[in-house]
């Protein structure tokens, strides 16, 4: 099985962080979005090195919490997030 | 095909305003209109008048104020966007929303309260500082939406929207420099009431409530990012105006 890796944000994405909730803004397609506080926190591990296994088994040990218990939460936000076009496109890693 | 339906239309008295840094002449057909508007707009009286002007139709008070509103938006020099917002000492609080969630009816709530009026209709800041800009346009209302924020009508009211201004409730205009404090969230709900709002949620509403960010969209990411960190943001779950409005009081007390 191939893993993806998520990300990293496109470099015409800025992101402003404030009391722990990311706000982003593409100036490619003038598009902005606001990020909850689970939301963001998922959005600080897409930085092209993780795939969603990783990505869940980073926040189930950064938050303490079982990995089955939060996998299906992520994996919505990761699909949402990559909805947003502000990822650059998925890359196939070679294990 | 555009139909010209009145090519004799007379003018019989033109009423010079500047909006929101941009001239307008308004011209009417009639001097009754021309009287009102004159009385309605003189926050925006520009005496001079200006070459320049950009001419909107007079028909009814009503008609014609929405167009001079639509005209002054779409040539704000401006970051504006959709909300109320009154003001104490200097210090304001905006309330961002739709069109419906009643925000002229706080906000003619709030001026009974004591309050100044800096506008019903936009939050106007400064592209560079963030500074807030008044724009007291008249306040229209249904006569269901006056009573319920305390405006005294007679008895049957007058036939469509009541248009007020700040003066005809016994309230003052915001004057610069103004510092914007709180950001309110209003929500219909079936008791008034302020709760604190996380400071994303309300830069979201900003976002979503902006008329002129289409002129420059990075800029007013970061501004709005910005006004959002500088500010306290709250939910108001909105039931009764007056309430509200007094809740919105206690948020500035002290700002005098």
């Amino acid at each position: 099985v191939t893993a993806v890796l998520l990300g990293p944000p496109r470099p015409t994405v800025q992101a402003l962080e404030l009391d722990g909730d990311i706000s982003l803004y593409d100036s490619a397609t003038a598009r902005a979005v606001v990020l909850n506080a689970t939301a963001s926190a998922v959005w600080r591990l897409l930085d092209g090195t993780r795939d969603a296994a990783a990505v869940v088994a980073a926040l189930s040990a950064e938050y303490g919490v079982a990995a089955d218990a939060i996998r299906a939460d992520v994996e919505r936000t990761l699909a949402e997030l990559a909805a947003t076009g502000m990822l650059e496109s998925v890359q196939p890693s070679f294990p | 095909v555009e139909q010209i339906t009145d090519p004799l239309r007379t003018v019989a008295a033109s009423v010079p305003v500047r909006v929101l840094g941009s001239p307008f002449r308004i011209d009417c057909p009639d001097h009754g209109l021309a009287t009102e508007l004159r009385r309605l707009l003189a926050p925006f009286a520009d005496p001079a008048g200006n070459r320049a002007a950009e001419v909107i139709a007079g028909s009814t008070v009503d008609r014609t104020l929405a167009d001079l509103n639509i005209a002054a938006l779409a040539g704000a020099g401006c970051l504006a966007l959709h909300a109320g917002v009154v003001a104490r000492g200097g210090q304001v609080v905006a309330f961002p929303g739709p069109s419906g969630i009643g925000k002229s009816t706080l906000t003619v709530a709030c001026l009974l309260a004591g309050l100044d009026y800096a506008s019903d209709e936009a939050l106007c800041l400064d592209w560079d500082t963030g500074a807030v800009g008044a724009y007291p346009r008249p306040l229209a209302l249904t006569p269901d939406a006056a009573r319920l924020a305390g405006v005294d009508l007679p008895d049957p009211p007058p036939d469509g929207e009541v248009v007020l201004t700040a003066a005809d409730l016994g309230a003052t205009i915001a004057a610069a420099p103004l510092t914007l404090t709180h950001l309110v969230l209003p929500q219909r709900g079936a008791e008034t009431a302020l709760r604190p709002a996380p400071r994303s949620a309300a830069v979201a509403e900003l976002l979503r409530r902006c008329f002129t960010s289409h002129k420059r969209p990075g800029e007013a990411f970061r501004l709005l990012h910005r006004t959002a960190a500088d500010t306290t943001c709250w939910w108001l779950s909105l039931a009764d105006p007056r309430e509200a409005a007094a809740a919105l009081a206690a948020l500035l007390a002290g700002a005098d």
